[in-house]
């Protein structure tokens, strides 16, 4: 049986050690809230696992030895007193005082944050940069080795976002907002997901979250804030998409920053062709990918609550064309 | 032997005859049964035969195994649905279910296994048991016993009604607000899941005011509460918990329908109402829920490990003291469900604290378990097998308890599949081990037959193996990101093997379940004869026949000490008083439907109450209840007022009734 547990134990570090890269690891932590959550987690299990290997043996002991008169020759009364309060509680103490220390480490408020505010949505995040007031959806980007201050909030049930890399999880609930912090420290792509089931498309609710240096950062931020004026379409066929969504349903849910498109019920689309999934998560972005998205919302993601639009299937050309320069 | 309390002031002077032959008094004596009261007692108790009597039986153990029997329906069809979700998740980006029905999966699934198979297969254990535990012949109030079985079938199925009328509740098993207020949840399917809380709450509430009353005043003659059965004091405490926290969840299901039905707005944070009041409300039941659950399986284990160590319990008044503590603890915990909401640190702290403390009792337990085992000589029957599965799978659910328990990695796992592994090793392993246990221990009892001990070995190890392996990985499952309800997951995330090896586990598992079903289903008709004390256990339901007559005990045991069938020499029963100041003890009593009354602590007899007879008005009472939340649940005031009328009736008739039960 010990064999068996030694197995499981081994088992457990070979498989953190290789799950995949991409993977919302929280024992692979980018940031610093998650590596001290990640180096508690490696204490309480090595504590559990001392605990369960005592426990086992003496129910083993128990079980399969010889009947014995006196349990530890203390008598019943001492050895449950010494085994099953004295020393859990000894072992408990130790567990409190690490609880304490970590949680005031992971809730200390940073000066000078960079802040944002991120918004849930059925079945999409909405993220908004407070600085420049440019408006974005399903990607957070950050400078990294800065801490980062996220004001959370739902407009409409409760969703949770964890991002298990760099931080617990922090509810988004409607009328209350909460904050979360965190610092990314290596720059990259990880990967953030909504925790609370909040309806038909829970699963497709990811949002990804992209650290750049900060010199990167800062240009991108400026790029993206400057942004006032259209992209102006490069081709017939880009040129007749927007044409297409300006008129059609699609401007009356979405933004594009600089255009007549200020919609607020879907996500924003201004840097859509930047961002490496649709549908928030549901699908990766490839132009195919988008042509079937427009023409057939309901059939990639049942429930969304963008409906299937039934445009003509040039249209839909068109749109994936002046979509796709959006970045 | 002595029969130290039969000197006390206030006890009845006449032990009357010591029999050597235990099993000897839940049927006649030769003696009293020359005196033909046999035919006579049968005719006093027995129900009306054929749909009659079905309809009309009020006694604790036909109502017990009813309990039972509806109770492992709910729970083969809520592994149905597990199997169907494992089934779906084996793979990414599968396609066996869509996400609507898979929500509406895990919704029913936790749903079925905490509000109707759980709560009420323990509840039908203990329906069976208390009663022949203490040594008396029916629970205090046999008609509510009743009626709490009816509601307990009727919510059940109303709840499954949603399957073939509407659509399945989708809001999961906690149903957060404001997920499931109509301008999310527009359809009726979230109702069939308020009104059945609600509707099930009742038979939760009136069943635990039962298992009270009846522990309080109903015990053997020098049953003091301190030599009250392990299993007894756990269903006590567990009565008290259900007495103090599921008003709690129906005022929260009862708010939210309030909310969906007549437009309220408690819980809608546009109009002033708080999203986070019902989860404050949810929690403060559904965390002691959790100990409701555990506890009487707790019981369960106090009872079969020292009788399979051939050893007294160690430290009986530890058990007892963690058992209650456990009780009082687990009201104190409930916000740990909260963590993530964005408390302020000082009251997670707190939380954080008291649910850490829940290990010292728990621990407590542990020695006196290892203890018993230490002093004993193991006897490996397959309900000592199971016995054991529990102590090393509740060992693992314990640690993960005290890892959630750490707020900062609570962050982390809550809502990940690493809180999915860990509530299943409590809540499926450390309660259904027990309960598995229990059809092995007192299942000859029931039918009279003993399961096949081969069959009851294999049904172990599979399940025991498939539960491992089907569980233990969706702990690392949470560390590498996977959120719980979740329909699919992306191929590229690296947590495809370790989900089929779950399913995998989740299959073997059912597999072994089903085998001991099988078990349960041959041996009732071909099992060899249990006797009346198969494992030669010192509880006074082996001192009956197996399965008991309809009276219980034909004579009522006198008890001296925690263990009566563990003394040595013959066993006292109580005779009749020829002051008649100590009546309901003898054949005599049992002739007339009575059972003695005690003092709440002593135990010393100071009344009689008659046993009522069959009566229809308990299912006249359900069924009233069963209208109004059907009512209710389509918006009819009318049928509303005609099932509470209706409910009123049978209440009415029963109290009335009952003044002729009265002497």
């Amino acid at each position: 049986m010990r064999t068996r547990f030694a197995a499981v134990v081994l088992g457990t570090l070979v498989l953190a050690g290789c799950a995949s890269r991409s993977s919302p690891n929280s024992l692979d932590p980018a940031g610093s809230q998650a590596r001290s959550i990640s180096g508690l987690w490696w204490v309480l299990l090595w504590t559990a696992t001392g605990v369960f290997v005592v426990v086992l043996t003496l129910i083993l002991w128990g079980a399969f030895g010889r009947r014995r008169g006196n349990p530890g020759g203390l008598g019943d009364h001492r050895f449950i007193t010494v085994g099953g309060i004295a020393v859990p509680f000894v072992i408990l103490a130790i567990v409190g005082v690490l609880t304490v220390t970590v949680a005031r480490d992971i809730s200390a408020r940073p000066e000078d944050p960079f802040r944002v505010e991120v918004i849930g949505h059925r079945w999409w995040w909405e993220v908004r940069y407070h600085d420049t007031g440019f408006v974005s959806a399903n990607e957070l980007r950050v400078p990294t080795g800065r801490p980062v201050s996220v004001t959370v909030r739902s407009v409409d049930v409760i969703h949770s976002l964890w991002i298990p890399q760099v931080a617990g999880k922090l509810d988004a609930i409607p009328g209350q907002p909460n904050h979360l912090t965190f610092e990314l420290d290596r720059p990259g792509r990880i990967t953030g997901l909504c925790a609370e089931y909040c309806g038909i498309q829970h699963t497709n609710m990811a949002i990804a979250v992209v650290g750049m240096e900060p010199d990167d950062f800062s240009k991108w931020m400026a790029e993206h804030s400057a942004r006032t004026s259209p992209v102006s379409p490069t081709s017939a066929a880009e040129a007749r998409g927007e044409a297409t969504f300006m008129q059609e349903a699609c401007s009356g849910c979405h933004s594009i920053a600089g255009t007549m498109a200020t919609g607020t019920v879907g996500p924003a689309l201004t840097d859509l062709a930047a961002r490496p999934l649709l549908g928030a998560g549901a699908i990766p972005n490839t132009p195919e990918n988008l042509r079937r998205w427009i023409a057939d919302t309901q059939g990639v993601k049942p429930g969304s609550l963008m409906p299937t639009l039934d445009l003509p299937p040039d249209e839909v050309d068109d749109l994936v064309a002046y979509l796709t320069g959006l970045r | 032997m002595t029969v130290h309390d039969a000197a006390e002031p206030g006890f009845p002077r006449t032990i009357g005859r010591e029999i050597a032959d235990p099993a000897s008094i839940g049927v006649l004596s030769e003696e009293v049964a020359r005196r033909g009261v046999r035919r006579h007692l049968q005719e006093v108790w027995e129900d009306h035969p054929g749909l009659h009597g079905f309809f009309t039986t009020v006694d604790h153990k036909r109502l017990g195994m009813r309990y039972l029997y509806t109770a492992f329906a709910f729970f083969f069809l809520a592994g149905a649905q597990a199997l169907i979700m494992r089934t779906q998740l084996a793979q990414p980006d599968a396609g066996v279910v869509g996400p609507q029905l898979y929500n509406e999966l895990f919704t029913m699934h936790g749903t079925t296994m905490i509000f109707l198979f759980n709560t009420p297969v323990l509840a039908g254990f203990a329906n069976y048991l208390l009663p022949l535990q203490l040594g008396t012949r029916d629970l205090a109030f046999p008609r509510l016993n009743a009626f709490s079985y009816w509601v307990f079938l009727f919510a059940g199925s109303l709840m499954y009604l949603s399957y073939f009328a509407g659509r399945p509740p989708d809001g999961g098993w906690f149903a957060y607000v404001p997920l499931t207020l109509k301008p999310f949840s527009p359809t009726s399917a979230i109702d069939f899941w308020g009104l059945g809380v609600m509707f099930v709450g009742i038979s939760t509430t009136v069943g635990a005011i039962n298992f009270v009353v009846t522990i309080f005043k109903y015990r053997a003659p020098g049953m003091t509460l301190n030599r009250m059965p392990l299993f007894c004091w756990s269903v006590l405490t567990m009565a008290f918990m259900i007495l103090f926290s599921v008003p709690a969840v129906t005022v929260a299901s009862g708010l939210v329908e309030f909310d969906r039905i007549f437009g309220t707005a408690f819980f809608d944070p546009g109009r002033g109402g708080s999203a986070l009041l019902y989860q404050h409300l949810f929690w403060f039941w559904g965390h002691p829920e959790v100990y409701i659950l555990f506890l009487p399986a707790v019981g369960m284990m106090l009872t079969t490990i020292p009788v399979f160590s051939r050893q007294r319990l160690a430290g009986y008044t530890f058990a007892v003291a963690a058992l209650v503590a456990i009780g009082f603890i687990s009201f104190g915990v409930w916000a740990h469900h909260m963590f993530a909401t964005g408390m302020p640190s000082l009251a997670m702290g707190v939380f954080s604290a008291a649910s850490q403390v829940i290990a010292i009792p728990s621990g407590v337990l542990y020695f006196c378990w290892i203890a018993t085992l230490l002093q004993g000589k193991v006897r490996w029957t397959t309900p000592m097998l199971f016995s054991t599965g529990f102590l090393i799978i509740f060992l693992i659910g314990g640690l993960t308890g005290v890892m959630v328990s750490v707020m900062p990695f609570d962050l982390q796992v809550t809502d990940s599949y690493f809180v999915v592994a860990h509530f299943h090793y409590v809540l499926n392993g450390a309660v259904v081990f027990p309960i598995f246990a229990a059809i092995y221990y007192w299942g000859p009892k029931m039918t009279g037959r003993m399961l096949s001990e081969r069959l009851g070995r294999i049904s172990f190890w599979t399940m025991f193996v498939g539960f491992n392996v089907s569980f233990f990985p969706m702990h690392l499952l949470g560390l590498f990101g996977m959120p719980r309800r979740v329909f699919t997951y992306d191929r590229g995330w690296g947590w495809g093997t370790l989900n089929l090896v779950a399913t995998v586990g989740g299959f073997v598992f059912g597999l072994g379940t089903l085998l001991t079903l099988v078990n349960f289903l041959w041996s009732k008709r071909r099992g060899t004869t249990a006797g009346a004390n198969p494992w030669h256990a010192d509880t006074l339901e082996w001192a009956t026949t197996s399965p008991p007559p309809e009276y219980d005990f034909a004579e009522i045991p006198v008890v001296a000490g925690r263990h009566p069938l563990w003394e040595e020499g013959s066993f006292p029963v109580a005779a009749p008083d020829p002051s008649g100041a100590v009546a309901g003890l003898d054949v005599a009593a049992a002739e007339d439907r009575e059972m003695p009354v005690v003092d709440g602590i002593e135990s010393l007899p100071e009344d009689t109450m008659r046993i009522p007879e069959p009566t229809w008005v308990p299912l006249i009472a359900a069924g009233g209840l069963l209208v109004f939340f059907l009512g209710m649940l389509v918006r009819a005031s009318l049928v509303g007022v005609a099932g509470v009328a209706l409910a009123a009736v049978g209440v009415a008739v029963w109290t009335w009734r009952a003044r002729d039960d009265e002497r």
